[in-house]
């Protein structure tokens, strides 16, 4: 029989699965306009040569943090692959450990005694779920502290984004596309950082 | 295990979860049909991998949106994760043939939710999509199903179609050229002892080929191997009708 507390682990999980295909859906899909805009950065500063020289070192900046962000996802990601399998490993023993101790009850009318062999299993069961569940929280943590890096390589590329809108608002003549640039990554950007945040959270509140 | 989108059409999608990477079970591919945010799973798979599907599915759509499964029949690479899918999602409705309602639950979840297919098959509806359960009996199970999206002109084939490939394969039959003679000959290799030694009937290979040709299919896509596409659909669809199996021909050319 599932008790309560089960259901609700389980649901716990569901929640966290969940967020976390939404956390790498959406940031695959939001990386890659970055990634777009910084090169769109770049083509607009040859296009227009001498006139946006100083706004090489910025889209060249976004470029960069782009890689970074992508680096810093991937880091995330060989967390996460971990993080599943360890909580899909104790799902599978506790829906063994529930078999057996059905098992049990059923054998206790039966016969004079437990049965050894099995006694000793259900210890191995519950000793992995203890294993388990201690896993869960170091590598939960790993990928907390993996998730503020991420933010601080946000938070780097946010300050490329704002010098580069300053960049853009000094200049003359070719600014309107520099400016539309410069608006599409504070916005990419920030919706990057919105995603990581609703993450971290949903981690935070599995760990808790 | 990799998951990869291959049709798309409005809020109506194809997914297959392929290239499983564990070594010691057959390779399964696991296909996710999407239609308006919940999720049919076809022969969801064995639970030795069950950890590696539910990580391929979670890049590429929610495990909470999966609301039902198909078991096409009743073998432990289609059908033995059952229970901790049933874990995941207690909701979860399994169509699963009615034959073998009784032995599938065997796999441990009394509970789960069945709809029990009759040996007719027939339509069901997918949140709003028609989708039909077309019998394949005996090939291989005496109780099998098939699926077919006429929307999408996807048809799922469970084992007819199924080829055993190396580690590290493609989804398609062949990467660049999936819809050539060239690409279908290479892959038919890996594919003709499957048929000769798991399909057992001629009698309802000749029955099912000829239903299912008079179906428009732009994918079909086996429970192992690789997806048929375009004019392939064809040249498998020719391929199985000559091709001797069953007892007494299995051995032909082994």
């Amino acid at each position: 029989m599932t008790t309560e507390k089960e259901r609700q682990l389980r649901r716990d999980f569901i929640d966290m699965a969940d967020a976390t295909s939404r956390f790498q859906l959406e940031i695959k899909r939001r990386l890659r306009e970055i990634d777009r805009k910084a090169l769109n950065a770049q083509v607009l500063v040859k296009r227009h040569g001498k006139d946006l020289s100083g706004y090489g070192v910025v889209a060249q900046s976004f470029r960069e943090g782009a890689g970074a962000m992508q680096e810093a996802v991937d880091t995330v990601q060989e967390i996460i692959t971990p993080l599943m399998s360890g909580r899909l490993d104790d799902l599978r023993a506790a829906l063994e450990l529930e078999t057996l101790e059905r098992t049990q009850d059923g054998m206790q009318g039966g016969t004079a005694g437990r049965c050894g062999g099995l006694e000793s299993y259900h210890n191995r069961l519950e000793e992995r779920r203890d294993v388990n569940e201690h896993e869960f929280r170091e590598i939960g943590n790993s990928l907390l502290k993996a998730l503020e890096r991420f933010e601080e390589v946000v938070t780097e590329l946010d300050y490329v984004v704002v010098n580069g809108r300053i960049e853009a608002a000094l200049k003359s003549g070719s600014a309107a596309p520099l400016a539309q640039v410069s608006m599409d990554m504070y916005r990419a950007v920030s919706s990057v950082r919105e995603v990581l945040r609703g993450y971290r959270e949903q981690i935070e509140r599995g760990l808790r | 295990m990799k998951g990869q989108r291959f049709y798309s059409q409005g809020d109506h999608h194809w997914f297959v979860l392929f290239d499983q990477g564990e070594q010691r079970v057959v390779d399964a591919n696991v296909y996710a049909l999407a239609v308006g945010g919940q999720t049919m799973l076809m022969d969801p798979g064995g639970v030795e991998i069950f950890d590696r599907v539910f990580t391929a599915l979670l890049s590429v759509l929610p495990p909470s949106s999966v609301k039902a499964a198909l078991v096409s029949h009743q073998d432990p690479d289609v059908a033995s994760s059952l229970p901790l899918w049933s874990a995941c999602g207690p909701d979860i409705l399994w169509h699963v043939p009615k034959l073998w309602a009784g032995f599938i639950r065997h796999y441990g979840a009394l509970e789960a939710n069945f709809h029990e297919v009759p040996d007719e098959g027939g339509d069901i509806d997918f949140n709003g999509k028609r989708m039909v359960l077309v019998p394949a009996h005996y090939l291989h199970s005496p109780a099998n199903f098939h699926l077919y999206d006429p929307a999408a002109r996807i048809y799922f084939s469970g084992d007819v179609g199924a080829a055993l490939l190396p580690p590290g394969h493609d989804a398609f039959i062949d990467r660049r050229e999936d819809d050539s003679a060239r690409a279908f000959d290479a892959h038919i290799q890996h594919a003709e002892y499957f048929h000769r030694r798991w399909m057992c009937s001629m009698e309802a290979k000749r029955d099912w080929c000829e239903r299912v040709s008079k179906l428009d299919i732009d994918f079909l896509c086996p429970q192992h191997g690789a997806i048929y596409t375009g004019k392939n659909v064809g040249r498998f669809l020719d391929w199985f009708a000559d091709l001797p199996v069953g007892y007494g021909n299995w051995q032909q050319g082994h």
